[in-house]
């Protein structure tokens, strides 16, 4: 696991990068650390990367410019701030957690079990997946997107009218989507909200129609999945 | 001023001009026959010398003049004068003789009706008359047809003036009644400005230290003491030789009043123009050696402040001073006196417009006052707020929580670090709390504030950050926490990757000026240098306002090694 921290106080990083060397051991492939966002970008541009931790007060920038910016990103971001009272905007964004200084390795370790699926409340507060648009990047809310469809490494966000590409994998939407978003495919992540009928036909096969008459797959693991919500 | 505010405060003026108009127009018609004028009559004829004849009705005329004897000659003067039926009707009649300065004995178709002090040869003898007297008519000798007014008089206490008398005819109790009524009502005037006048002089000498409330509380009393001294001839007959000290009084409180009618406007709405009350004062001094007339000289003085005081309140509506619209405003009827009531009904008309200047100036002083009120305020919420913002600095989450973050990771590494670290922030909070409930410190305590936040900082970047001071005064005045405020603005914004980052702070006097230069290291990563002022320079700003006023100046931006901070100072 690549990991990169981006903190402007030595001492914080120092200890940051403590406690997940503690807590991932073998786990972490590489673990970094930038003191400034100029030579962060740099990084992430180079290197390939799983997890940053940022410090959302970094210098006198605007911390939600920036979240837009890595959000949009593949790998998970993780805030790590003094300033409790951005936590909610910092979800709406679609940050995997939001850690308050001071900080303790309980609290990381939270964090981590949410990045490997133990968590309970995921997703909660998620607003927006940040999604390119004409090279720009937009947030798209929650609220308009049908069901996800894996290509390749990216993934497409479908609308009623159109779809967006987002570069997050469907294994790191997943982690980071509400419990009303189910994967009822390798390649498909849907909202229960939206489905019209569940449609089984002889060998096993399942689909399923949206309300907007639009069909997709259903994989068996999928169906099991959705009956175990539907009952 | 819109619209509307002017037809407020011309109401308003009808308020206070309607009653006066009223008390005016009902106080001719009470009197009946003539308010202010003369009692129409044949020419008066004059004589040198002393015969008691002269009172009879039917004498030789030849040899009698029409002029008035310079004193100290005796004479008689003989006049006469008709009562038509309507008047007849009226008695009993009072004839008044006004303004005459003289001691007489009056006879009236050649009976002797009554006398005002004593007729004498010379001072010893003469004991002086009143400056009115009112006599009774016998009711047999007010027949309507032509009577005679014979009086015998002398003027040795005359001071050289010839006052011809001044005869009104008409019902005894209206003549006795009807001035003692006008003077009550003036005096009521009076009385409002007298409590005016102290109001604004305890304003002035207790709370707000501004000329022009010292200016309006003395026009206010002055006006009051013209009042009594241009009335009390009304109700209070002094002897005739007090005569030109109650003029001259007048006259001295006109070129007061005067000087004081421009000054209020001048150091209200346009103090850079004071000048103009030398040139006032020269143009009035000049008036007084050219006119010998007391009447003819108030009414230049009166002018004279008036188009001073139009072309200062010009120049302030021109610039929009505000309320200058209301003080242009109170001066039009004081010159509809001048141009449409002189010399007949000046002094009557030019009270009213005193009344009306009053009224508007006291309005809109009022409402000067209201605005400093509401300005008080301001400076007093300001000042809480920036309190708020000091002790703030304490407890900040940003400060506080990143400190604390730091020291978990002391203690875990090096607890002795640790300790240490935990000392150099129970100094700062304790300098920061023995600022932050003031609005001023000295300068040492300022540095020593600075020196400590940059040893915490230490800690926390593990970089040995330095201060540096030069030319600074330790006991210098000035605003708590404003270069803490810029270090922490350079601690936060600059990238810092020197290995002795200094600090400086630099303090100068240059041309009556006292300059402090602060200098942060490092590369600013503020990319933006024309946006808004972040909270800490807003802080700074607003701590230079509420001790320096607009005598301050802040000039700030990135600089090769980093980011500077001048803030100039004018010396008061």
């Amino acid at each position: 696991m690549n990991i990169l921290i981006v903190e402007d106080e030595i001492r914080i990083a120092k200890l940051l990068e403590n406690q997940i060397r503690e807590l991932l051991g073998s786990k972490l492939k590489k673990l970094s650390h930038c003191q400034y966002l100029a030579e962060a970008n740099n990084f992430i541009n180079k290197y390939p990367l799983d997890l940053l931790f940022l410090d959302l007060n970094l210098k006198g920038e605007n911390g939600f410019d920036l979240l837009q910016k890595f959000t949009a990103l593949p790998f998970q971001t993780v805030i790590v701030s003094a300033y409790k009272d951005q936590a909610i905007e910092a979800f709406e964004f679609g940050v995997l957690d939001f850690i308050p200084k001071p900080f303790n390795k309980k609290r990381l370790q939270k964090t981590l079990d949410r990045l490997f699926h133990h968590s309970t409340d995921q997703g909660k507060g998620l607003k927006y997946i940040a999604v390119k648009k004409k090279g720009r990047i937009v947030s798209l809310p929650l609220s308009e997107i049908l069901f996800i469809q894996a290509d390749g490494h990216y993934t497409e966000l479908h609308t009623a009218s159109q779809y967006f590409i987002c570069n997050k994998s469907m294994d790191s939407l997943e982690i980071l989507l509400p419990k009303q978003f189910i994967r009822i495919h390798r390649s498909y992540l849907v909202d229960l909200n939206r489905i019209e009928e569940i449609q089984k036909f002889p060998g096993s096969k399942y689909q399923i129609l949206l309300k907007n008459g639009k069909e997709l797959p259903v994989s068996r693991k999928g169906f099991k999945l959705l009956d175990s919500r539907f009952i | 001023m819109n619209g509307k505010d002017i037809l407020f405060v011309f109401l308003k003026s009808l308020f206070v001009f309607a009653p006066l108009y009223l008390c005016f127009q009902l106080g001719s018609q009470y009197y009946g026959d003539r308010f202010s004028g003369p009692y129409p009559t044949d020419p008066i004829m004059v004589r040198v010398g002393d015969d008691p004849s002269w009172k009879m009705i039917n004498i030789d005329e030849s040899g009698w003049d029409t002029q008035f004897p310079n004193p100290p000659s005796n004479y008689w003067w003989r006049v006469r004068i008709q009562i038509d039926s309507n008047l007849a009707e009226r008695t009993p009649l009072g004839l008044a003789i006004r303004s005459y300065l003289a001691s007489y004995e009056a006879y009236w178709d050649g009976h002797h009706i009554g006398s005002n002090g004593k007729v004498g040869y010379d001072r010893t003898s003469e004991k002086p008359g009143g400056i009115f007297k009112v006599f009774l008519l016998p009711e047999m000798l007010s027949q309507p047809g032509t009577h005679l007014l014979a009086v015998r008089a002398s003027q040795h206490y005359s001071t050289g003036q010839i006052r011809k008398p001044f005869l009104l005819l008409s019902s005894y109790d209206r003549q006795s009644q009807w001035l003692i009524i006008f003077a009550a009502f003036m005096h009521i005037l009076a009385g409002v400005f007298l409590v005016i006048g102290l109001y604004y002089g305890l304003i002035f000498f207790k709370s707000i230290k501004e000329w022009q409330f010292l200016i309006f509380a003395l026009l206010s009393s002055l006006l009051f003491l013209w009042i009594l001294a241009e009335y009390v001839r009304f109700y209070y007959a002094y002897p005739y030789s007090w005569h030109f000290v109650r003029i001259f009084t007048i006259s001295w409180l006109s070129f007061s009043v005067s000087l004081l009618i421009s000054a209020f406007f001048i150091f209200r709405y346009q103090p850079q123009l004071k000048w103009l009350l030398i040139f006032q004062l020269v143009f009035q001094v000049g008036f007084y050696y050219w006119k010998s007339d007391f009447d003819e000289l108030n009414y230049y003085y009166i002018n004279i402040a008036l188009l001073i005081s139009f072309l200062t309140l010009f120049r302030a509506v021109w610039h929009k001073e505000k309320y200058s619209e209301e003080g242009l405003l109170s001066i039009i009827p004081l010159f509809a006196a001048s141009f449409f009531f002189y010399p007949i009904y000046y002094d009557q008309v030019l009270f009213i417009g005193f009344t009306i200047f009053i009224f508007i100036n006291l309005y809109a002083l009022s409402r000067y006052l209201g605005d400093q009120r509401v300005h008080l305020e301001l400076v007093r919420s300001r000042a809480n707020l920036l309190k708020v913002e000091l002790l703030k600095k304490n407890i900040h989450p940003h400060f506080l929580m990143n400190t604390l973050t730091s020291l978990i990771s002391w203690v875990e590494e090096s607890p002795k670090t640790a300790v240490s670290f935990i000392e150099a922030l129970a100094e700062e909070f304790e300098s920061l709390s023995e600022i932050s409930e003031k609005q001023v410190i000295e300068m040492s305590q300022e540095v020593d504030l600075c020196k400590s936040h940059l040893k915490v900082m230490q800690f926390r970047h593990e970089i040995p950050y330095q201060l540096h001071t030069e030319g600074i005064l330790d006991e210098e005045k000035i605003p708590p926490a404003i270069f803490l405020t810029l270090l922490e603005n350079g601690l936060t914004h600059n990238k810092i990757d020197t290995h002795n980052p200094t600090f400086y702070l630099n303090r100068k006097e240059i041309n009556n000026t006292i300059q402090y230069y602060f200098h942060a290291p490092g590369l600013s990563l503020k990319n933006d240098h024309t946006s808004t002022p972040g909270t800490g320079l807003q802080y700074v700003k607003a701590r230079l306002s509420s001790m320096y006023g607009d005598k301050w100046k802040l000039e700030s931006g990135p600089d090769k090694e980093g980011w500077f901070t001048k803030i100039t100072i004018e010396n008061s």
